[in-house]
């Protein structure tokens, strides 16, 4: 009986002994099971961002390339006049982008820069101009607001356009942003894009130019698809395809190099051997600029075949919008880049001039198809001449 | 007085049958002794060798383990993301096989593709052998074990005959089985013999096994992530002989008081920490549990959930209808563990035809007692009524027989089969296999030959399943858009991977988007993107032969 029982109590401590032991390592391995699983995830969360972006500002003033006067006909015949109903969304981000956010202007037709980010960040204000019917162009959503984008008229043209426009007019995250869902700010549409970026999306150029401007000093994030992502890596996509694969003849993402050159001036985003490979990239543009610009001073889509360009034109591809995209846009990333990267001055005063002319040429109906490439025109010149747009425009005494 | 003249011993005058000389008794111990049986089983066997020696090199994965595994031996480090496909920059790389690859690349490096032939014969034949010898111990029959190895050769048949580091997790699945089933008293006994049997729960378990079993999940954690389905199934002797206990004593404290059970919850442990030895530690879990939820294996065959009409629905489909037989007839006990068993690998089968692998021997291992017990009741035998080796010898002897006949006639079958395989070519000489004998029929070998004379510039778009090989064998500084690591590829790219792959709508604005300049087209296997490619104006085909289409980018500007 004794030994039965003694043999009892031995069972019972045992089993005690067994049962706190298993608690403790249960408590010890989820403990470190979900130290190391949250340090996992941490890996995706979203990166530190900056309130207010990093801009660039013009470095060059050459009045050969567009004179003080021409420069007022081109701004004056680019002024925005969207104030009626339901604008192109396209049309307002892009207008915003060209003239910033501190433009006024005497002609009642036109919005001024704070009313057309108003219209882009207010959900009242858009609904006020596009009528209740209308989809809202901001989503709300749980992890950020996405800005509807390629679903007609009253949405953005490209996939982080809008984000980027007001990161290149200098609106800081914490700026109110109106849903319809309730106030948010523009740190909730960095959030969204953030969220959904993929390193090989379609459309990447307008998101590179907004992180550029927000994340810095972070140098590298990881995406929802678990990818760590530099800016290295950003700038190597941009590189990766055809040169004038890409909207408006691969110039947007010519101009995106450019932009992410000059903020590692500011603030160091890229490796010494990712940023020679830009300024690589970004030479060979150039000189194959060089070698196809034609006589009057204007590009075409041929543009990369350098010296075999002019052979090389697809039949009805030669028409102004064309000739308009290509020279507006080359000569806005060229006056945004360091000069080693530049032409002859020959070279973009010849362009300069041409657009000088042919803008002031046009009539309404040119001036209004045409008006989104237009923008990139007149942002161009006004830069040429080492000031953003508003700070030049003077609207004639009949206005 | 006469002399008696001493005489010798009189003898008989009719001639006499000789005397029988004795018997001799054998030098050799009598274990020695197989018995026809025996050769059965080693011819059985020595077949299979034989078979397996000559099965081709797949033209997958493996590569893309072997080429790993060269690059691990010349960096001498692990890869933190994949070296080959340079879309997956910045997607993190936990290699749960490095020490496969690297015993597929040094092997390579030794003694070329010939060796991992054999490495591929030796490592799956060593798999069925362990098995033959738990069947052997569960059953005691050689008939019968052979019966059980054939049952789980049907069942894992869609998956033999691949060599990746997979076979060293079969290996140490049939290992782990063999090793538990010298503390799993009661899987071949019947209810009545369990409650005689008093000492049953309380025998000790072998230091052995507590030594063998967390050192084979050191190795196993290091060599392929199936050592999580070793896991499981320590997990589910935990679960059941808890349920065991719980059923009859109704008290969860009396659970722990339990020593079998205390001693099954030891021994998971122990494993689940040799398994932290490994270069990840707790990442290597975490990320193998995580496995399977990848969202791009959705799109890969062996991913697919089970259809009853394919070939693995088939043997599941068998495997059911055997088990319900074996419910109804069997004398045996269906054990706690074993139903779970059988719930945990049927349910995982349903979702992913792969874990056909491991649900193979799970139902072999579960079921062969019981179709043992059911066909000794058919034929009237009583278990253990087999004879032993010793006990047939002896007979053999009494009947003037050679009593090692049996055992000569193994060494012969095993002798020939060696012979007759690639692994005694060093020994005895012979030709070695031509490529198209040693590689699998869908190797592009041609292909790759071409592309090493003319090495493309740019990324290169090849079928997955292609993928490994060429990376491997083409130029050095070849770029691919896929190779079989397709969990790396982030999802924007393996779903643009398959628009292209299938030829959908879309696939060149897909293949300018990434700069593909030279695509490669498996024409059997990829029809639609055949014909498109062939239409397509800005592609120039450089290359073709039965299986392979390569064409060129005609404007790289």
């Amino acid at each position: 009986m004794l030994k039965k029982t003694n043999a009892h109590t031995w069972t019972r401590s045992a089993a005690i002994v067994f049962v706190a032991v298993q608690l403790m390592l249960a408590t010890a391995a989820i403990v470190v099971a979900a130290q190391r699983l949250r340090a996992l995830d941490a890996r995706t969360q979203l990166p530190p961002v900056r309130n207010e972006p990093l801009t660039v500002t013009p470095l060059y003033d050459d009045p050969r390339v567009i004179t003080d006067a021409q420069l007022q006909d081109v701004l004056h015949a680019l002024r925005p006049r969207l104030r009626h109903e339901q604008p192109k969304i396209n049309h307002v981000d892009h207008a915003l982008r060209f003239w910033g956010v501190e433009a006024e202007f005497a002609d009642p037709e036109c919005l001024s820069g704070r009313e057309m980010r108003q219209l882009l960040i207010d959900h009242r204000l858009f609904q006020e101009m596009w009528g209740e019917d209308q989809q809202p162009l901001l989503i709300a959503g749980e992890t950020g607001v996405a800005v509807r984008t390629q679903e007609g008229l009253a949405t953005a043209s490209h996939v982080d356009h809008t984000l980027a426009t007001l990161a290149e007019i200098g609106t800081t995250l914490d700026h109110p942003v109106v849903t319809d869902q309730g106030i948010r700010s523009l740190h909730a549409v960095l959030e969204g894009s953030l969220r959904k970026f993929s390193l090989n999306q379609l459309e990447y150029e307008w998101s590179a130019l907004a992180y550029a401007s927000y994340l810095p000093p972070t140098k590298s994030w990881y995406t929802s698809e678990k990818q760590r992502v530099t800016f290295d890596d950003i700038a190597d996509r941009i590189m990766r395809q055809r040169l004038n694969q890409g909207v408006c003849m691969g110039n947007h993402r010519l101009h995106a190099l450019v932009v992410l050159l000059r903020i590692d001036d500011q603030s160091r985003i890229l490796s010494d051997e990712g940023r020679s490979r830009i300024v690589e990239h970004l030479a060979d543009a150039t000189r194959r600029y060089v070698a196809s610009q034609y006589e009057d001073g204007y590009w075409l889509r041929s543009w990369p075949a350098a010296e075999q360009a002019h052979d090389l034109v697809p039949e009805g591809d030669d028409t102004l919008t064309n000739r308009v995209l290509a020279t507006g846009h080359v000569l806005e990333w060229w006056a945004l880049a360091p000069s080693e990267l530049h032409p002859p001055r020959e070279v973009v005063v010849r362009a300069g001039q041409w657009l000088a002319r042919t803008v002031t040429e046009m009539d309404e109906q040119t001036l209004k198809d045409n008006y989104t490439y237009l923008t990139h025109v007149g942002r161009a010149l006004a830069l040429w001449r080492g000031h953003f747009p508003h700070e030049v425009y003077s609207a004639p005494d009949s206005l | 007085m006469t002399l008696a003249i001493a005489s010798e011993p009189q003898r008989d005058t009719a001639p006499q049958e000789p005397t029988a000389l004795p018997a001799l008794e054998p030098k050799l111990g009598t274990r020695l002794a197989l018995g026809w049986n025996h050769v059965l089983a080693t011819g059985f066997f020595a077949a299979f060798f034989v078979y397996l020696s000559y099965v081709p090199l797949f033209h997958t994965d493996i590569w893309g383990h072997v080429h790993y595994g060269h690059w691990i031996l010349e960096n001498r480090t692990l890869p933190q993301e994949d070296p080959f496909m340079p879309l997956t920059s910045g997607m993190r790389v936990v290699d749960n096989a490095w020490l496969s690859q690297v015993t597929f690349a040094g092997l390579d490096r030794l003694a070329g593709r010939e060796a991992l032939s054999v490495l591929f014969a030796v490592t799956v034949l060593a798999t069925f052998l362990v098995y033959f010898r738990v069947f052997l111990r569960l059953t005691r029959t050689v008939g019968l074990a052979l019966g059980a190895c054939g049952l789980l050769f049907f069942m894992s048949f869609s998956r033999h005959a691949i060599i990746r580091p997979e076979i060293f997790g079969g290996l140490f699945f049939a290992a782990l089985w063999w090793m538990l089933l010298s503390v799993e008293p009661w899987r071949n006994r019947t209810e009545r013999e369990i409650r005689d049997d008093a000492d049953l729960n309380e025998r000790s378990w072998p230091a052995w096994l507590w030594i063998a079993t967390p050192l084979m999940f050191v190795l196993w954690a290091n060599m392929h992530g199936s050592f999580a389905v070793g896991l499981v199934v320590l997990g589910c002797h935990v679960a059941g002989h808890a349920l065991t206990v719980l059923w009859r004593e109704r008290k969860l404290f009396n659970l722990f008081q339990d020593r079998t059970f205390r001693r099954w919850v030891w021994l998971t442990e122990l494993a689940l920490v040799a398994t932290l030895i490994n270069p990840y530690g707790l990442d290597l879990l975490i990320e193998t549990a995580r496995f399977g939820k990848n969202p791009n294996l959705r799109d890969v065959l062996e991913w697919f959930p089970m259809k009853l009409v394919d070939l693995e629905g088939i043997q599941f489909s068998v495997s059911l209808i055997v088990m319900m037989f074996a419910l109804r007839f069997s004398r045996l006990r269906f054990h706690a563990v074993d139903a779970l068993l059988l719930l945990v690998f049927a349910v995982a089968v349903a979702p992913t035809i792969r874990m056909i692998s491991w649900y193979a021997p799970v139902f072999t291992l579960v079921m062969t007692p019981h179709l043992a017990d059911m066909y000794r009741r058919m034929r009237g035998l009583r278990r253990g009524q087999e004879p032993t080796p010793a006990q047939l010898a002896q007979r053999r002897m009494e009947d003037g027989a050679m009593p090692f006949a049996p055992t000569l006639i193994c060494l012969l079958i095993v002798w020939t089969a060696f012979s007759f395989s690639p692994l005694s070519r060093p020994v005895l000489g012979g030709k070695p296999r031509s490529a198209e004998q040693l590689y699998s029929h869908h190797t592009p070998l041609q292909m790759t030959e071409f592309l090493q004379e003319r090495t493309p510039t740019g990324l290169v778009f090849a079928p997955q399943w292609w993928g490994d090989w060429v990376s491997l064998h083409g130029p050095p500084e070849l770029k691919l858009f896929m190779t079989t690591n397709l969990h790396l590829a982030p999802r924007q790219v393996w779903r643009d991977y398959l628009r292209v792959a299938r030829g959908q709508t879309g696939w060149p604005r897909v293949l300018e988007k990434y700069h593909v300049t030279t695509l490669i087209v498996h024409k059997e296997l990829q029809p639609d993107l055949a014909r498109g490619v062939r239409r397509a104006t800005d592609w120039e085909v450089i290359y073709e032969d039965d299986e392979a289409l390569v064409l060129e980018r005609k404007d790289t500007l």
